[in-house]
């Protein structure tokens, strides 16, 4: 019975995920944010619900902030299912 | 039929119970934000949740056998019984932590306290380990490192990730027309806790399977060689994934509740920064070395929404009261499981474990009477949450 316990190990995966986590958690929902203030600028719609100039250009801002999400998102889904596509498929990704 | 045949018959039925309770268990880890933003109507939530955890589950193709390795000593490397483990001994214990995981399961559903169904079966596990083998039973060092420190860490490192997100997503979104701000968030709520349902059937019907698989190695149905060139047979993989799919979909109600309308009260912004965090912790963790339990990730990132949203009240004394149940959790488990280990090794052999098994399906009984008297279902699950704590439950 040992008590193997590295310490150094722990806390070093713990940054990892703390720092991915940021990343990923806190900056994809960040992305959508952005992408939802440019789609408003693009409208025209105020905060109060009033109407300016539309701005085609921040509309176009926005979606492709849209789909630099989704595509994480795809990608998550690619990441959760990796192993069962190298099963069936033999598709490998993200190095197998 | 034999003995032991009808002893693996009723740890394969307490597995798939197991199985059940994980589901409705962690039900609101995924859902409760969005159930409580009216992102997805209560039915919808449960539904989709469902199906995604049925799909998760199927899509296990690799599953681990050597599920007990980090809290106990009786499995080699490659899965099979460790030298000189009489093969009922281990059907006993394995059968006895899984009891022991349900009950406390159940306990802590009737509260409405989120614990951790991971930590409930290693609970069991390890006080059927140690009543049976004695400490040297027990993979101390694993069950620190896996296990106990995860349990503090990941949290934290939740709560801190979804503030930074609600914070941010907040101060981006400040001049955005309120409603339309609402109506945007709400999609990205689906989306995320759509990832987190997926995320968990993988990672949680697994854990079933390879309880089971261990069960038919020890009785010597199923061979280590066998799982490695063939993988594990279908018919587990499709009942552990109905199970924790039909657990799902019947909602843990009383937990959804806690986790989507106790701690915080959640704006759809709030929620999507949370599902958003928990989504990414659970799916990197794995690669990074870090076992965790979605529960504790999933409250760890609610209460995080609430710290990051400018004004916004956390009932910190509801989260006190989760981390009181994470705490005992191991122990309560612990000590379930040793007790049926005892009774079932008292009385020996089959009439031993039928006897668990009874007692077993009375006290899941008892609890599921006594929850009607105070009904959580979908039509109150969102009702205002009252500090005065019995009245929460009593809507």
């Amino acid at each position: 019975m040992t008590m193997d316990i590295n310490i150094a190990e722990i806390g070093l995966s713990a940054l990892r995920v703390l720092c991915v986590g940021l990343l990923l958690g806190a900056g994809l929902p960040a992305l959508f944010a952005l992408g939802m203030r440019l789609h408003a600028v693009g409208s025209g719609v105020a905060e109060d619900g009033t109407f300016s100039r539309r701005n085609p250009l921040a509309t176009i801002g926005a979606y492709l902030l849209y789909s630099v999400v989704i595509l994480a998102v795809l990608a998550g889904v690619l990441f959760v299912t990796r192993h069962s596509l190298d099963h069936y498929f033999g598709i490998t990704l993200f190095g197998g | 039929m034999s003995g032991e045949l009808l002893i693996l018959i009723l740890v394969i039925v307490t597995a798939i119970a197991f199985d059940f309770t994980n589901g409705f268990h962690d039900t609101g880890n995924a859902m409760a934000t969005s159930i409580a933003t009216g992102a997805l109507k209560p039915k919808a939530a449960v539904t989709l949740s469902a199906i995604l955890n049925l799909v998760g589950a199927f899509l296990s193709v690799e599953v681990a056998a050597t599920i007990t390795r980090d809290v106990l000593n009786i499995q080699t490397d490659t899965g099979d019984l460790a030298l000189g483990l009489d093969p009922q001994t281990a059907m006993m214990i394995i059968f006895a932590g899984l009891v022991g995981g349900i009950l406390w399961n159940l306990i802590t559903w009737l509260l409405g306290l989120p614990s951790s169904s991971s930590h409930a079966l290693f609970g069991g596990l390890i006080g059927a380990g140690l009543a049976g083998i004695g400490t040297a039973g027990v993979n101390w060092g694993g069950i620190m490192a896996k296990v106990v420190v995860p349990a503090f860490l990941s949290p934290a490192i939740a709560c801190a990730i979804a503030a930074v997100g609600t914070w941010l997503v907040y101060a981006l979104t400040k001049r955005v027309n309120a409603k339309r701000r609402e109506t945007g968030f709400r999609w990205g709520q689906i989306g995320t806790a759509s990832l987190v349902s997926l995320a968990h059937g993988t990672g949680d019907a697994q854990k079933t399977m390879g309880v089971i698989a261990l069960a038919l190695i020890a009785h010597g149905s199923l061979t280590t060689t066998n799982i490695e060139e063939h993988g594990l047979p279908v018919w587990i993989i499709f009942v552990c994934g109905l199970a924790i799919a039909l657990g799902t979909y019947l909602g843990g109600w009383r937990i959804i509740r806690t986790l989507g309308k106790g701690l915080v009260e959640i704006d759809s912004p709030q929620g999507m920064a949370a599902e958003a965090s928990s989504a990414a912790i659970i799916l990197t963790s794995s690669t990074f070395g870090m076992a965790l339990s979605t529960t504790h990730v999933a409250t760890g990132s609610i209460l995080g929404s609430g710290v990051g949203k400018p004004g916004a009240q956390v009932r910190w004394g509801v989260a006190g009261r989760m981390a009181a149940a994470w705490l005992i959790t191991m122990p309560a488990a612990g000590i379930v499981g040793a007790l049926c280990f005892f009774l079932e090794n008292g009385i020996g052999g089959l009439p031993g474990a039928i006897t668990v098994f009874v007692i077993l399906v009375v006290a899941a009984l008892y609890m599921y009477l006594h929850s009607r008297r105070q009904k959580v279902d979908a039509s109150n699950v969102n009702a205002d949450w009252d500090d005065n704590v019995s009245a929460n439950t009593a809507r």
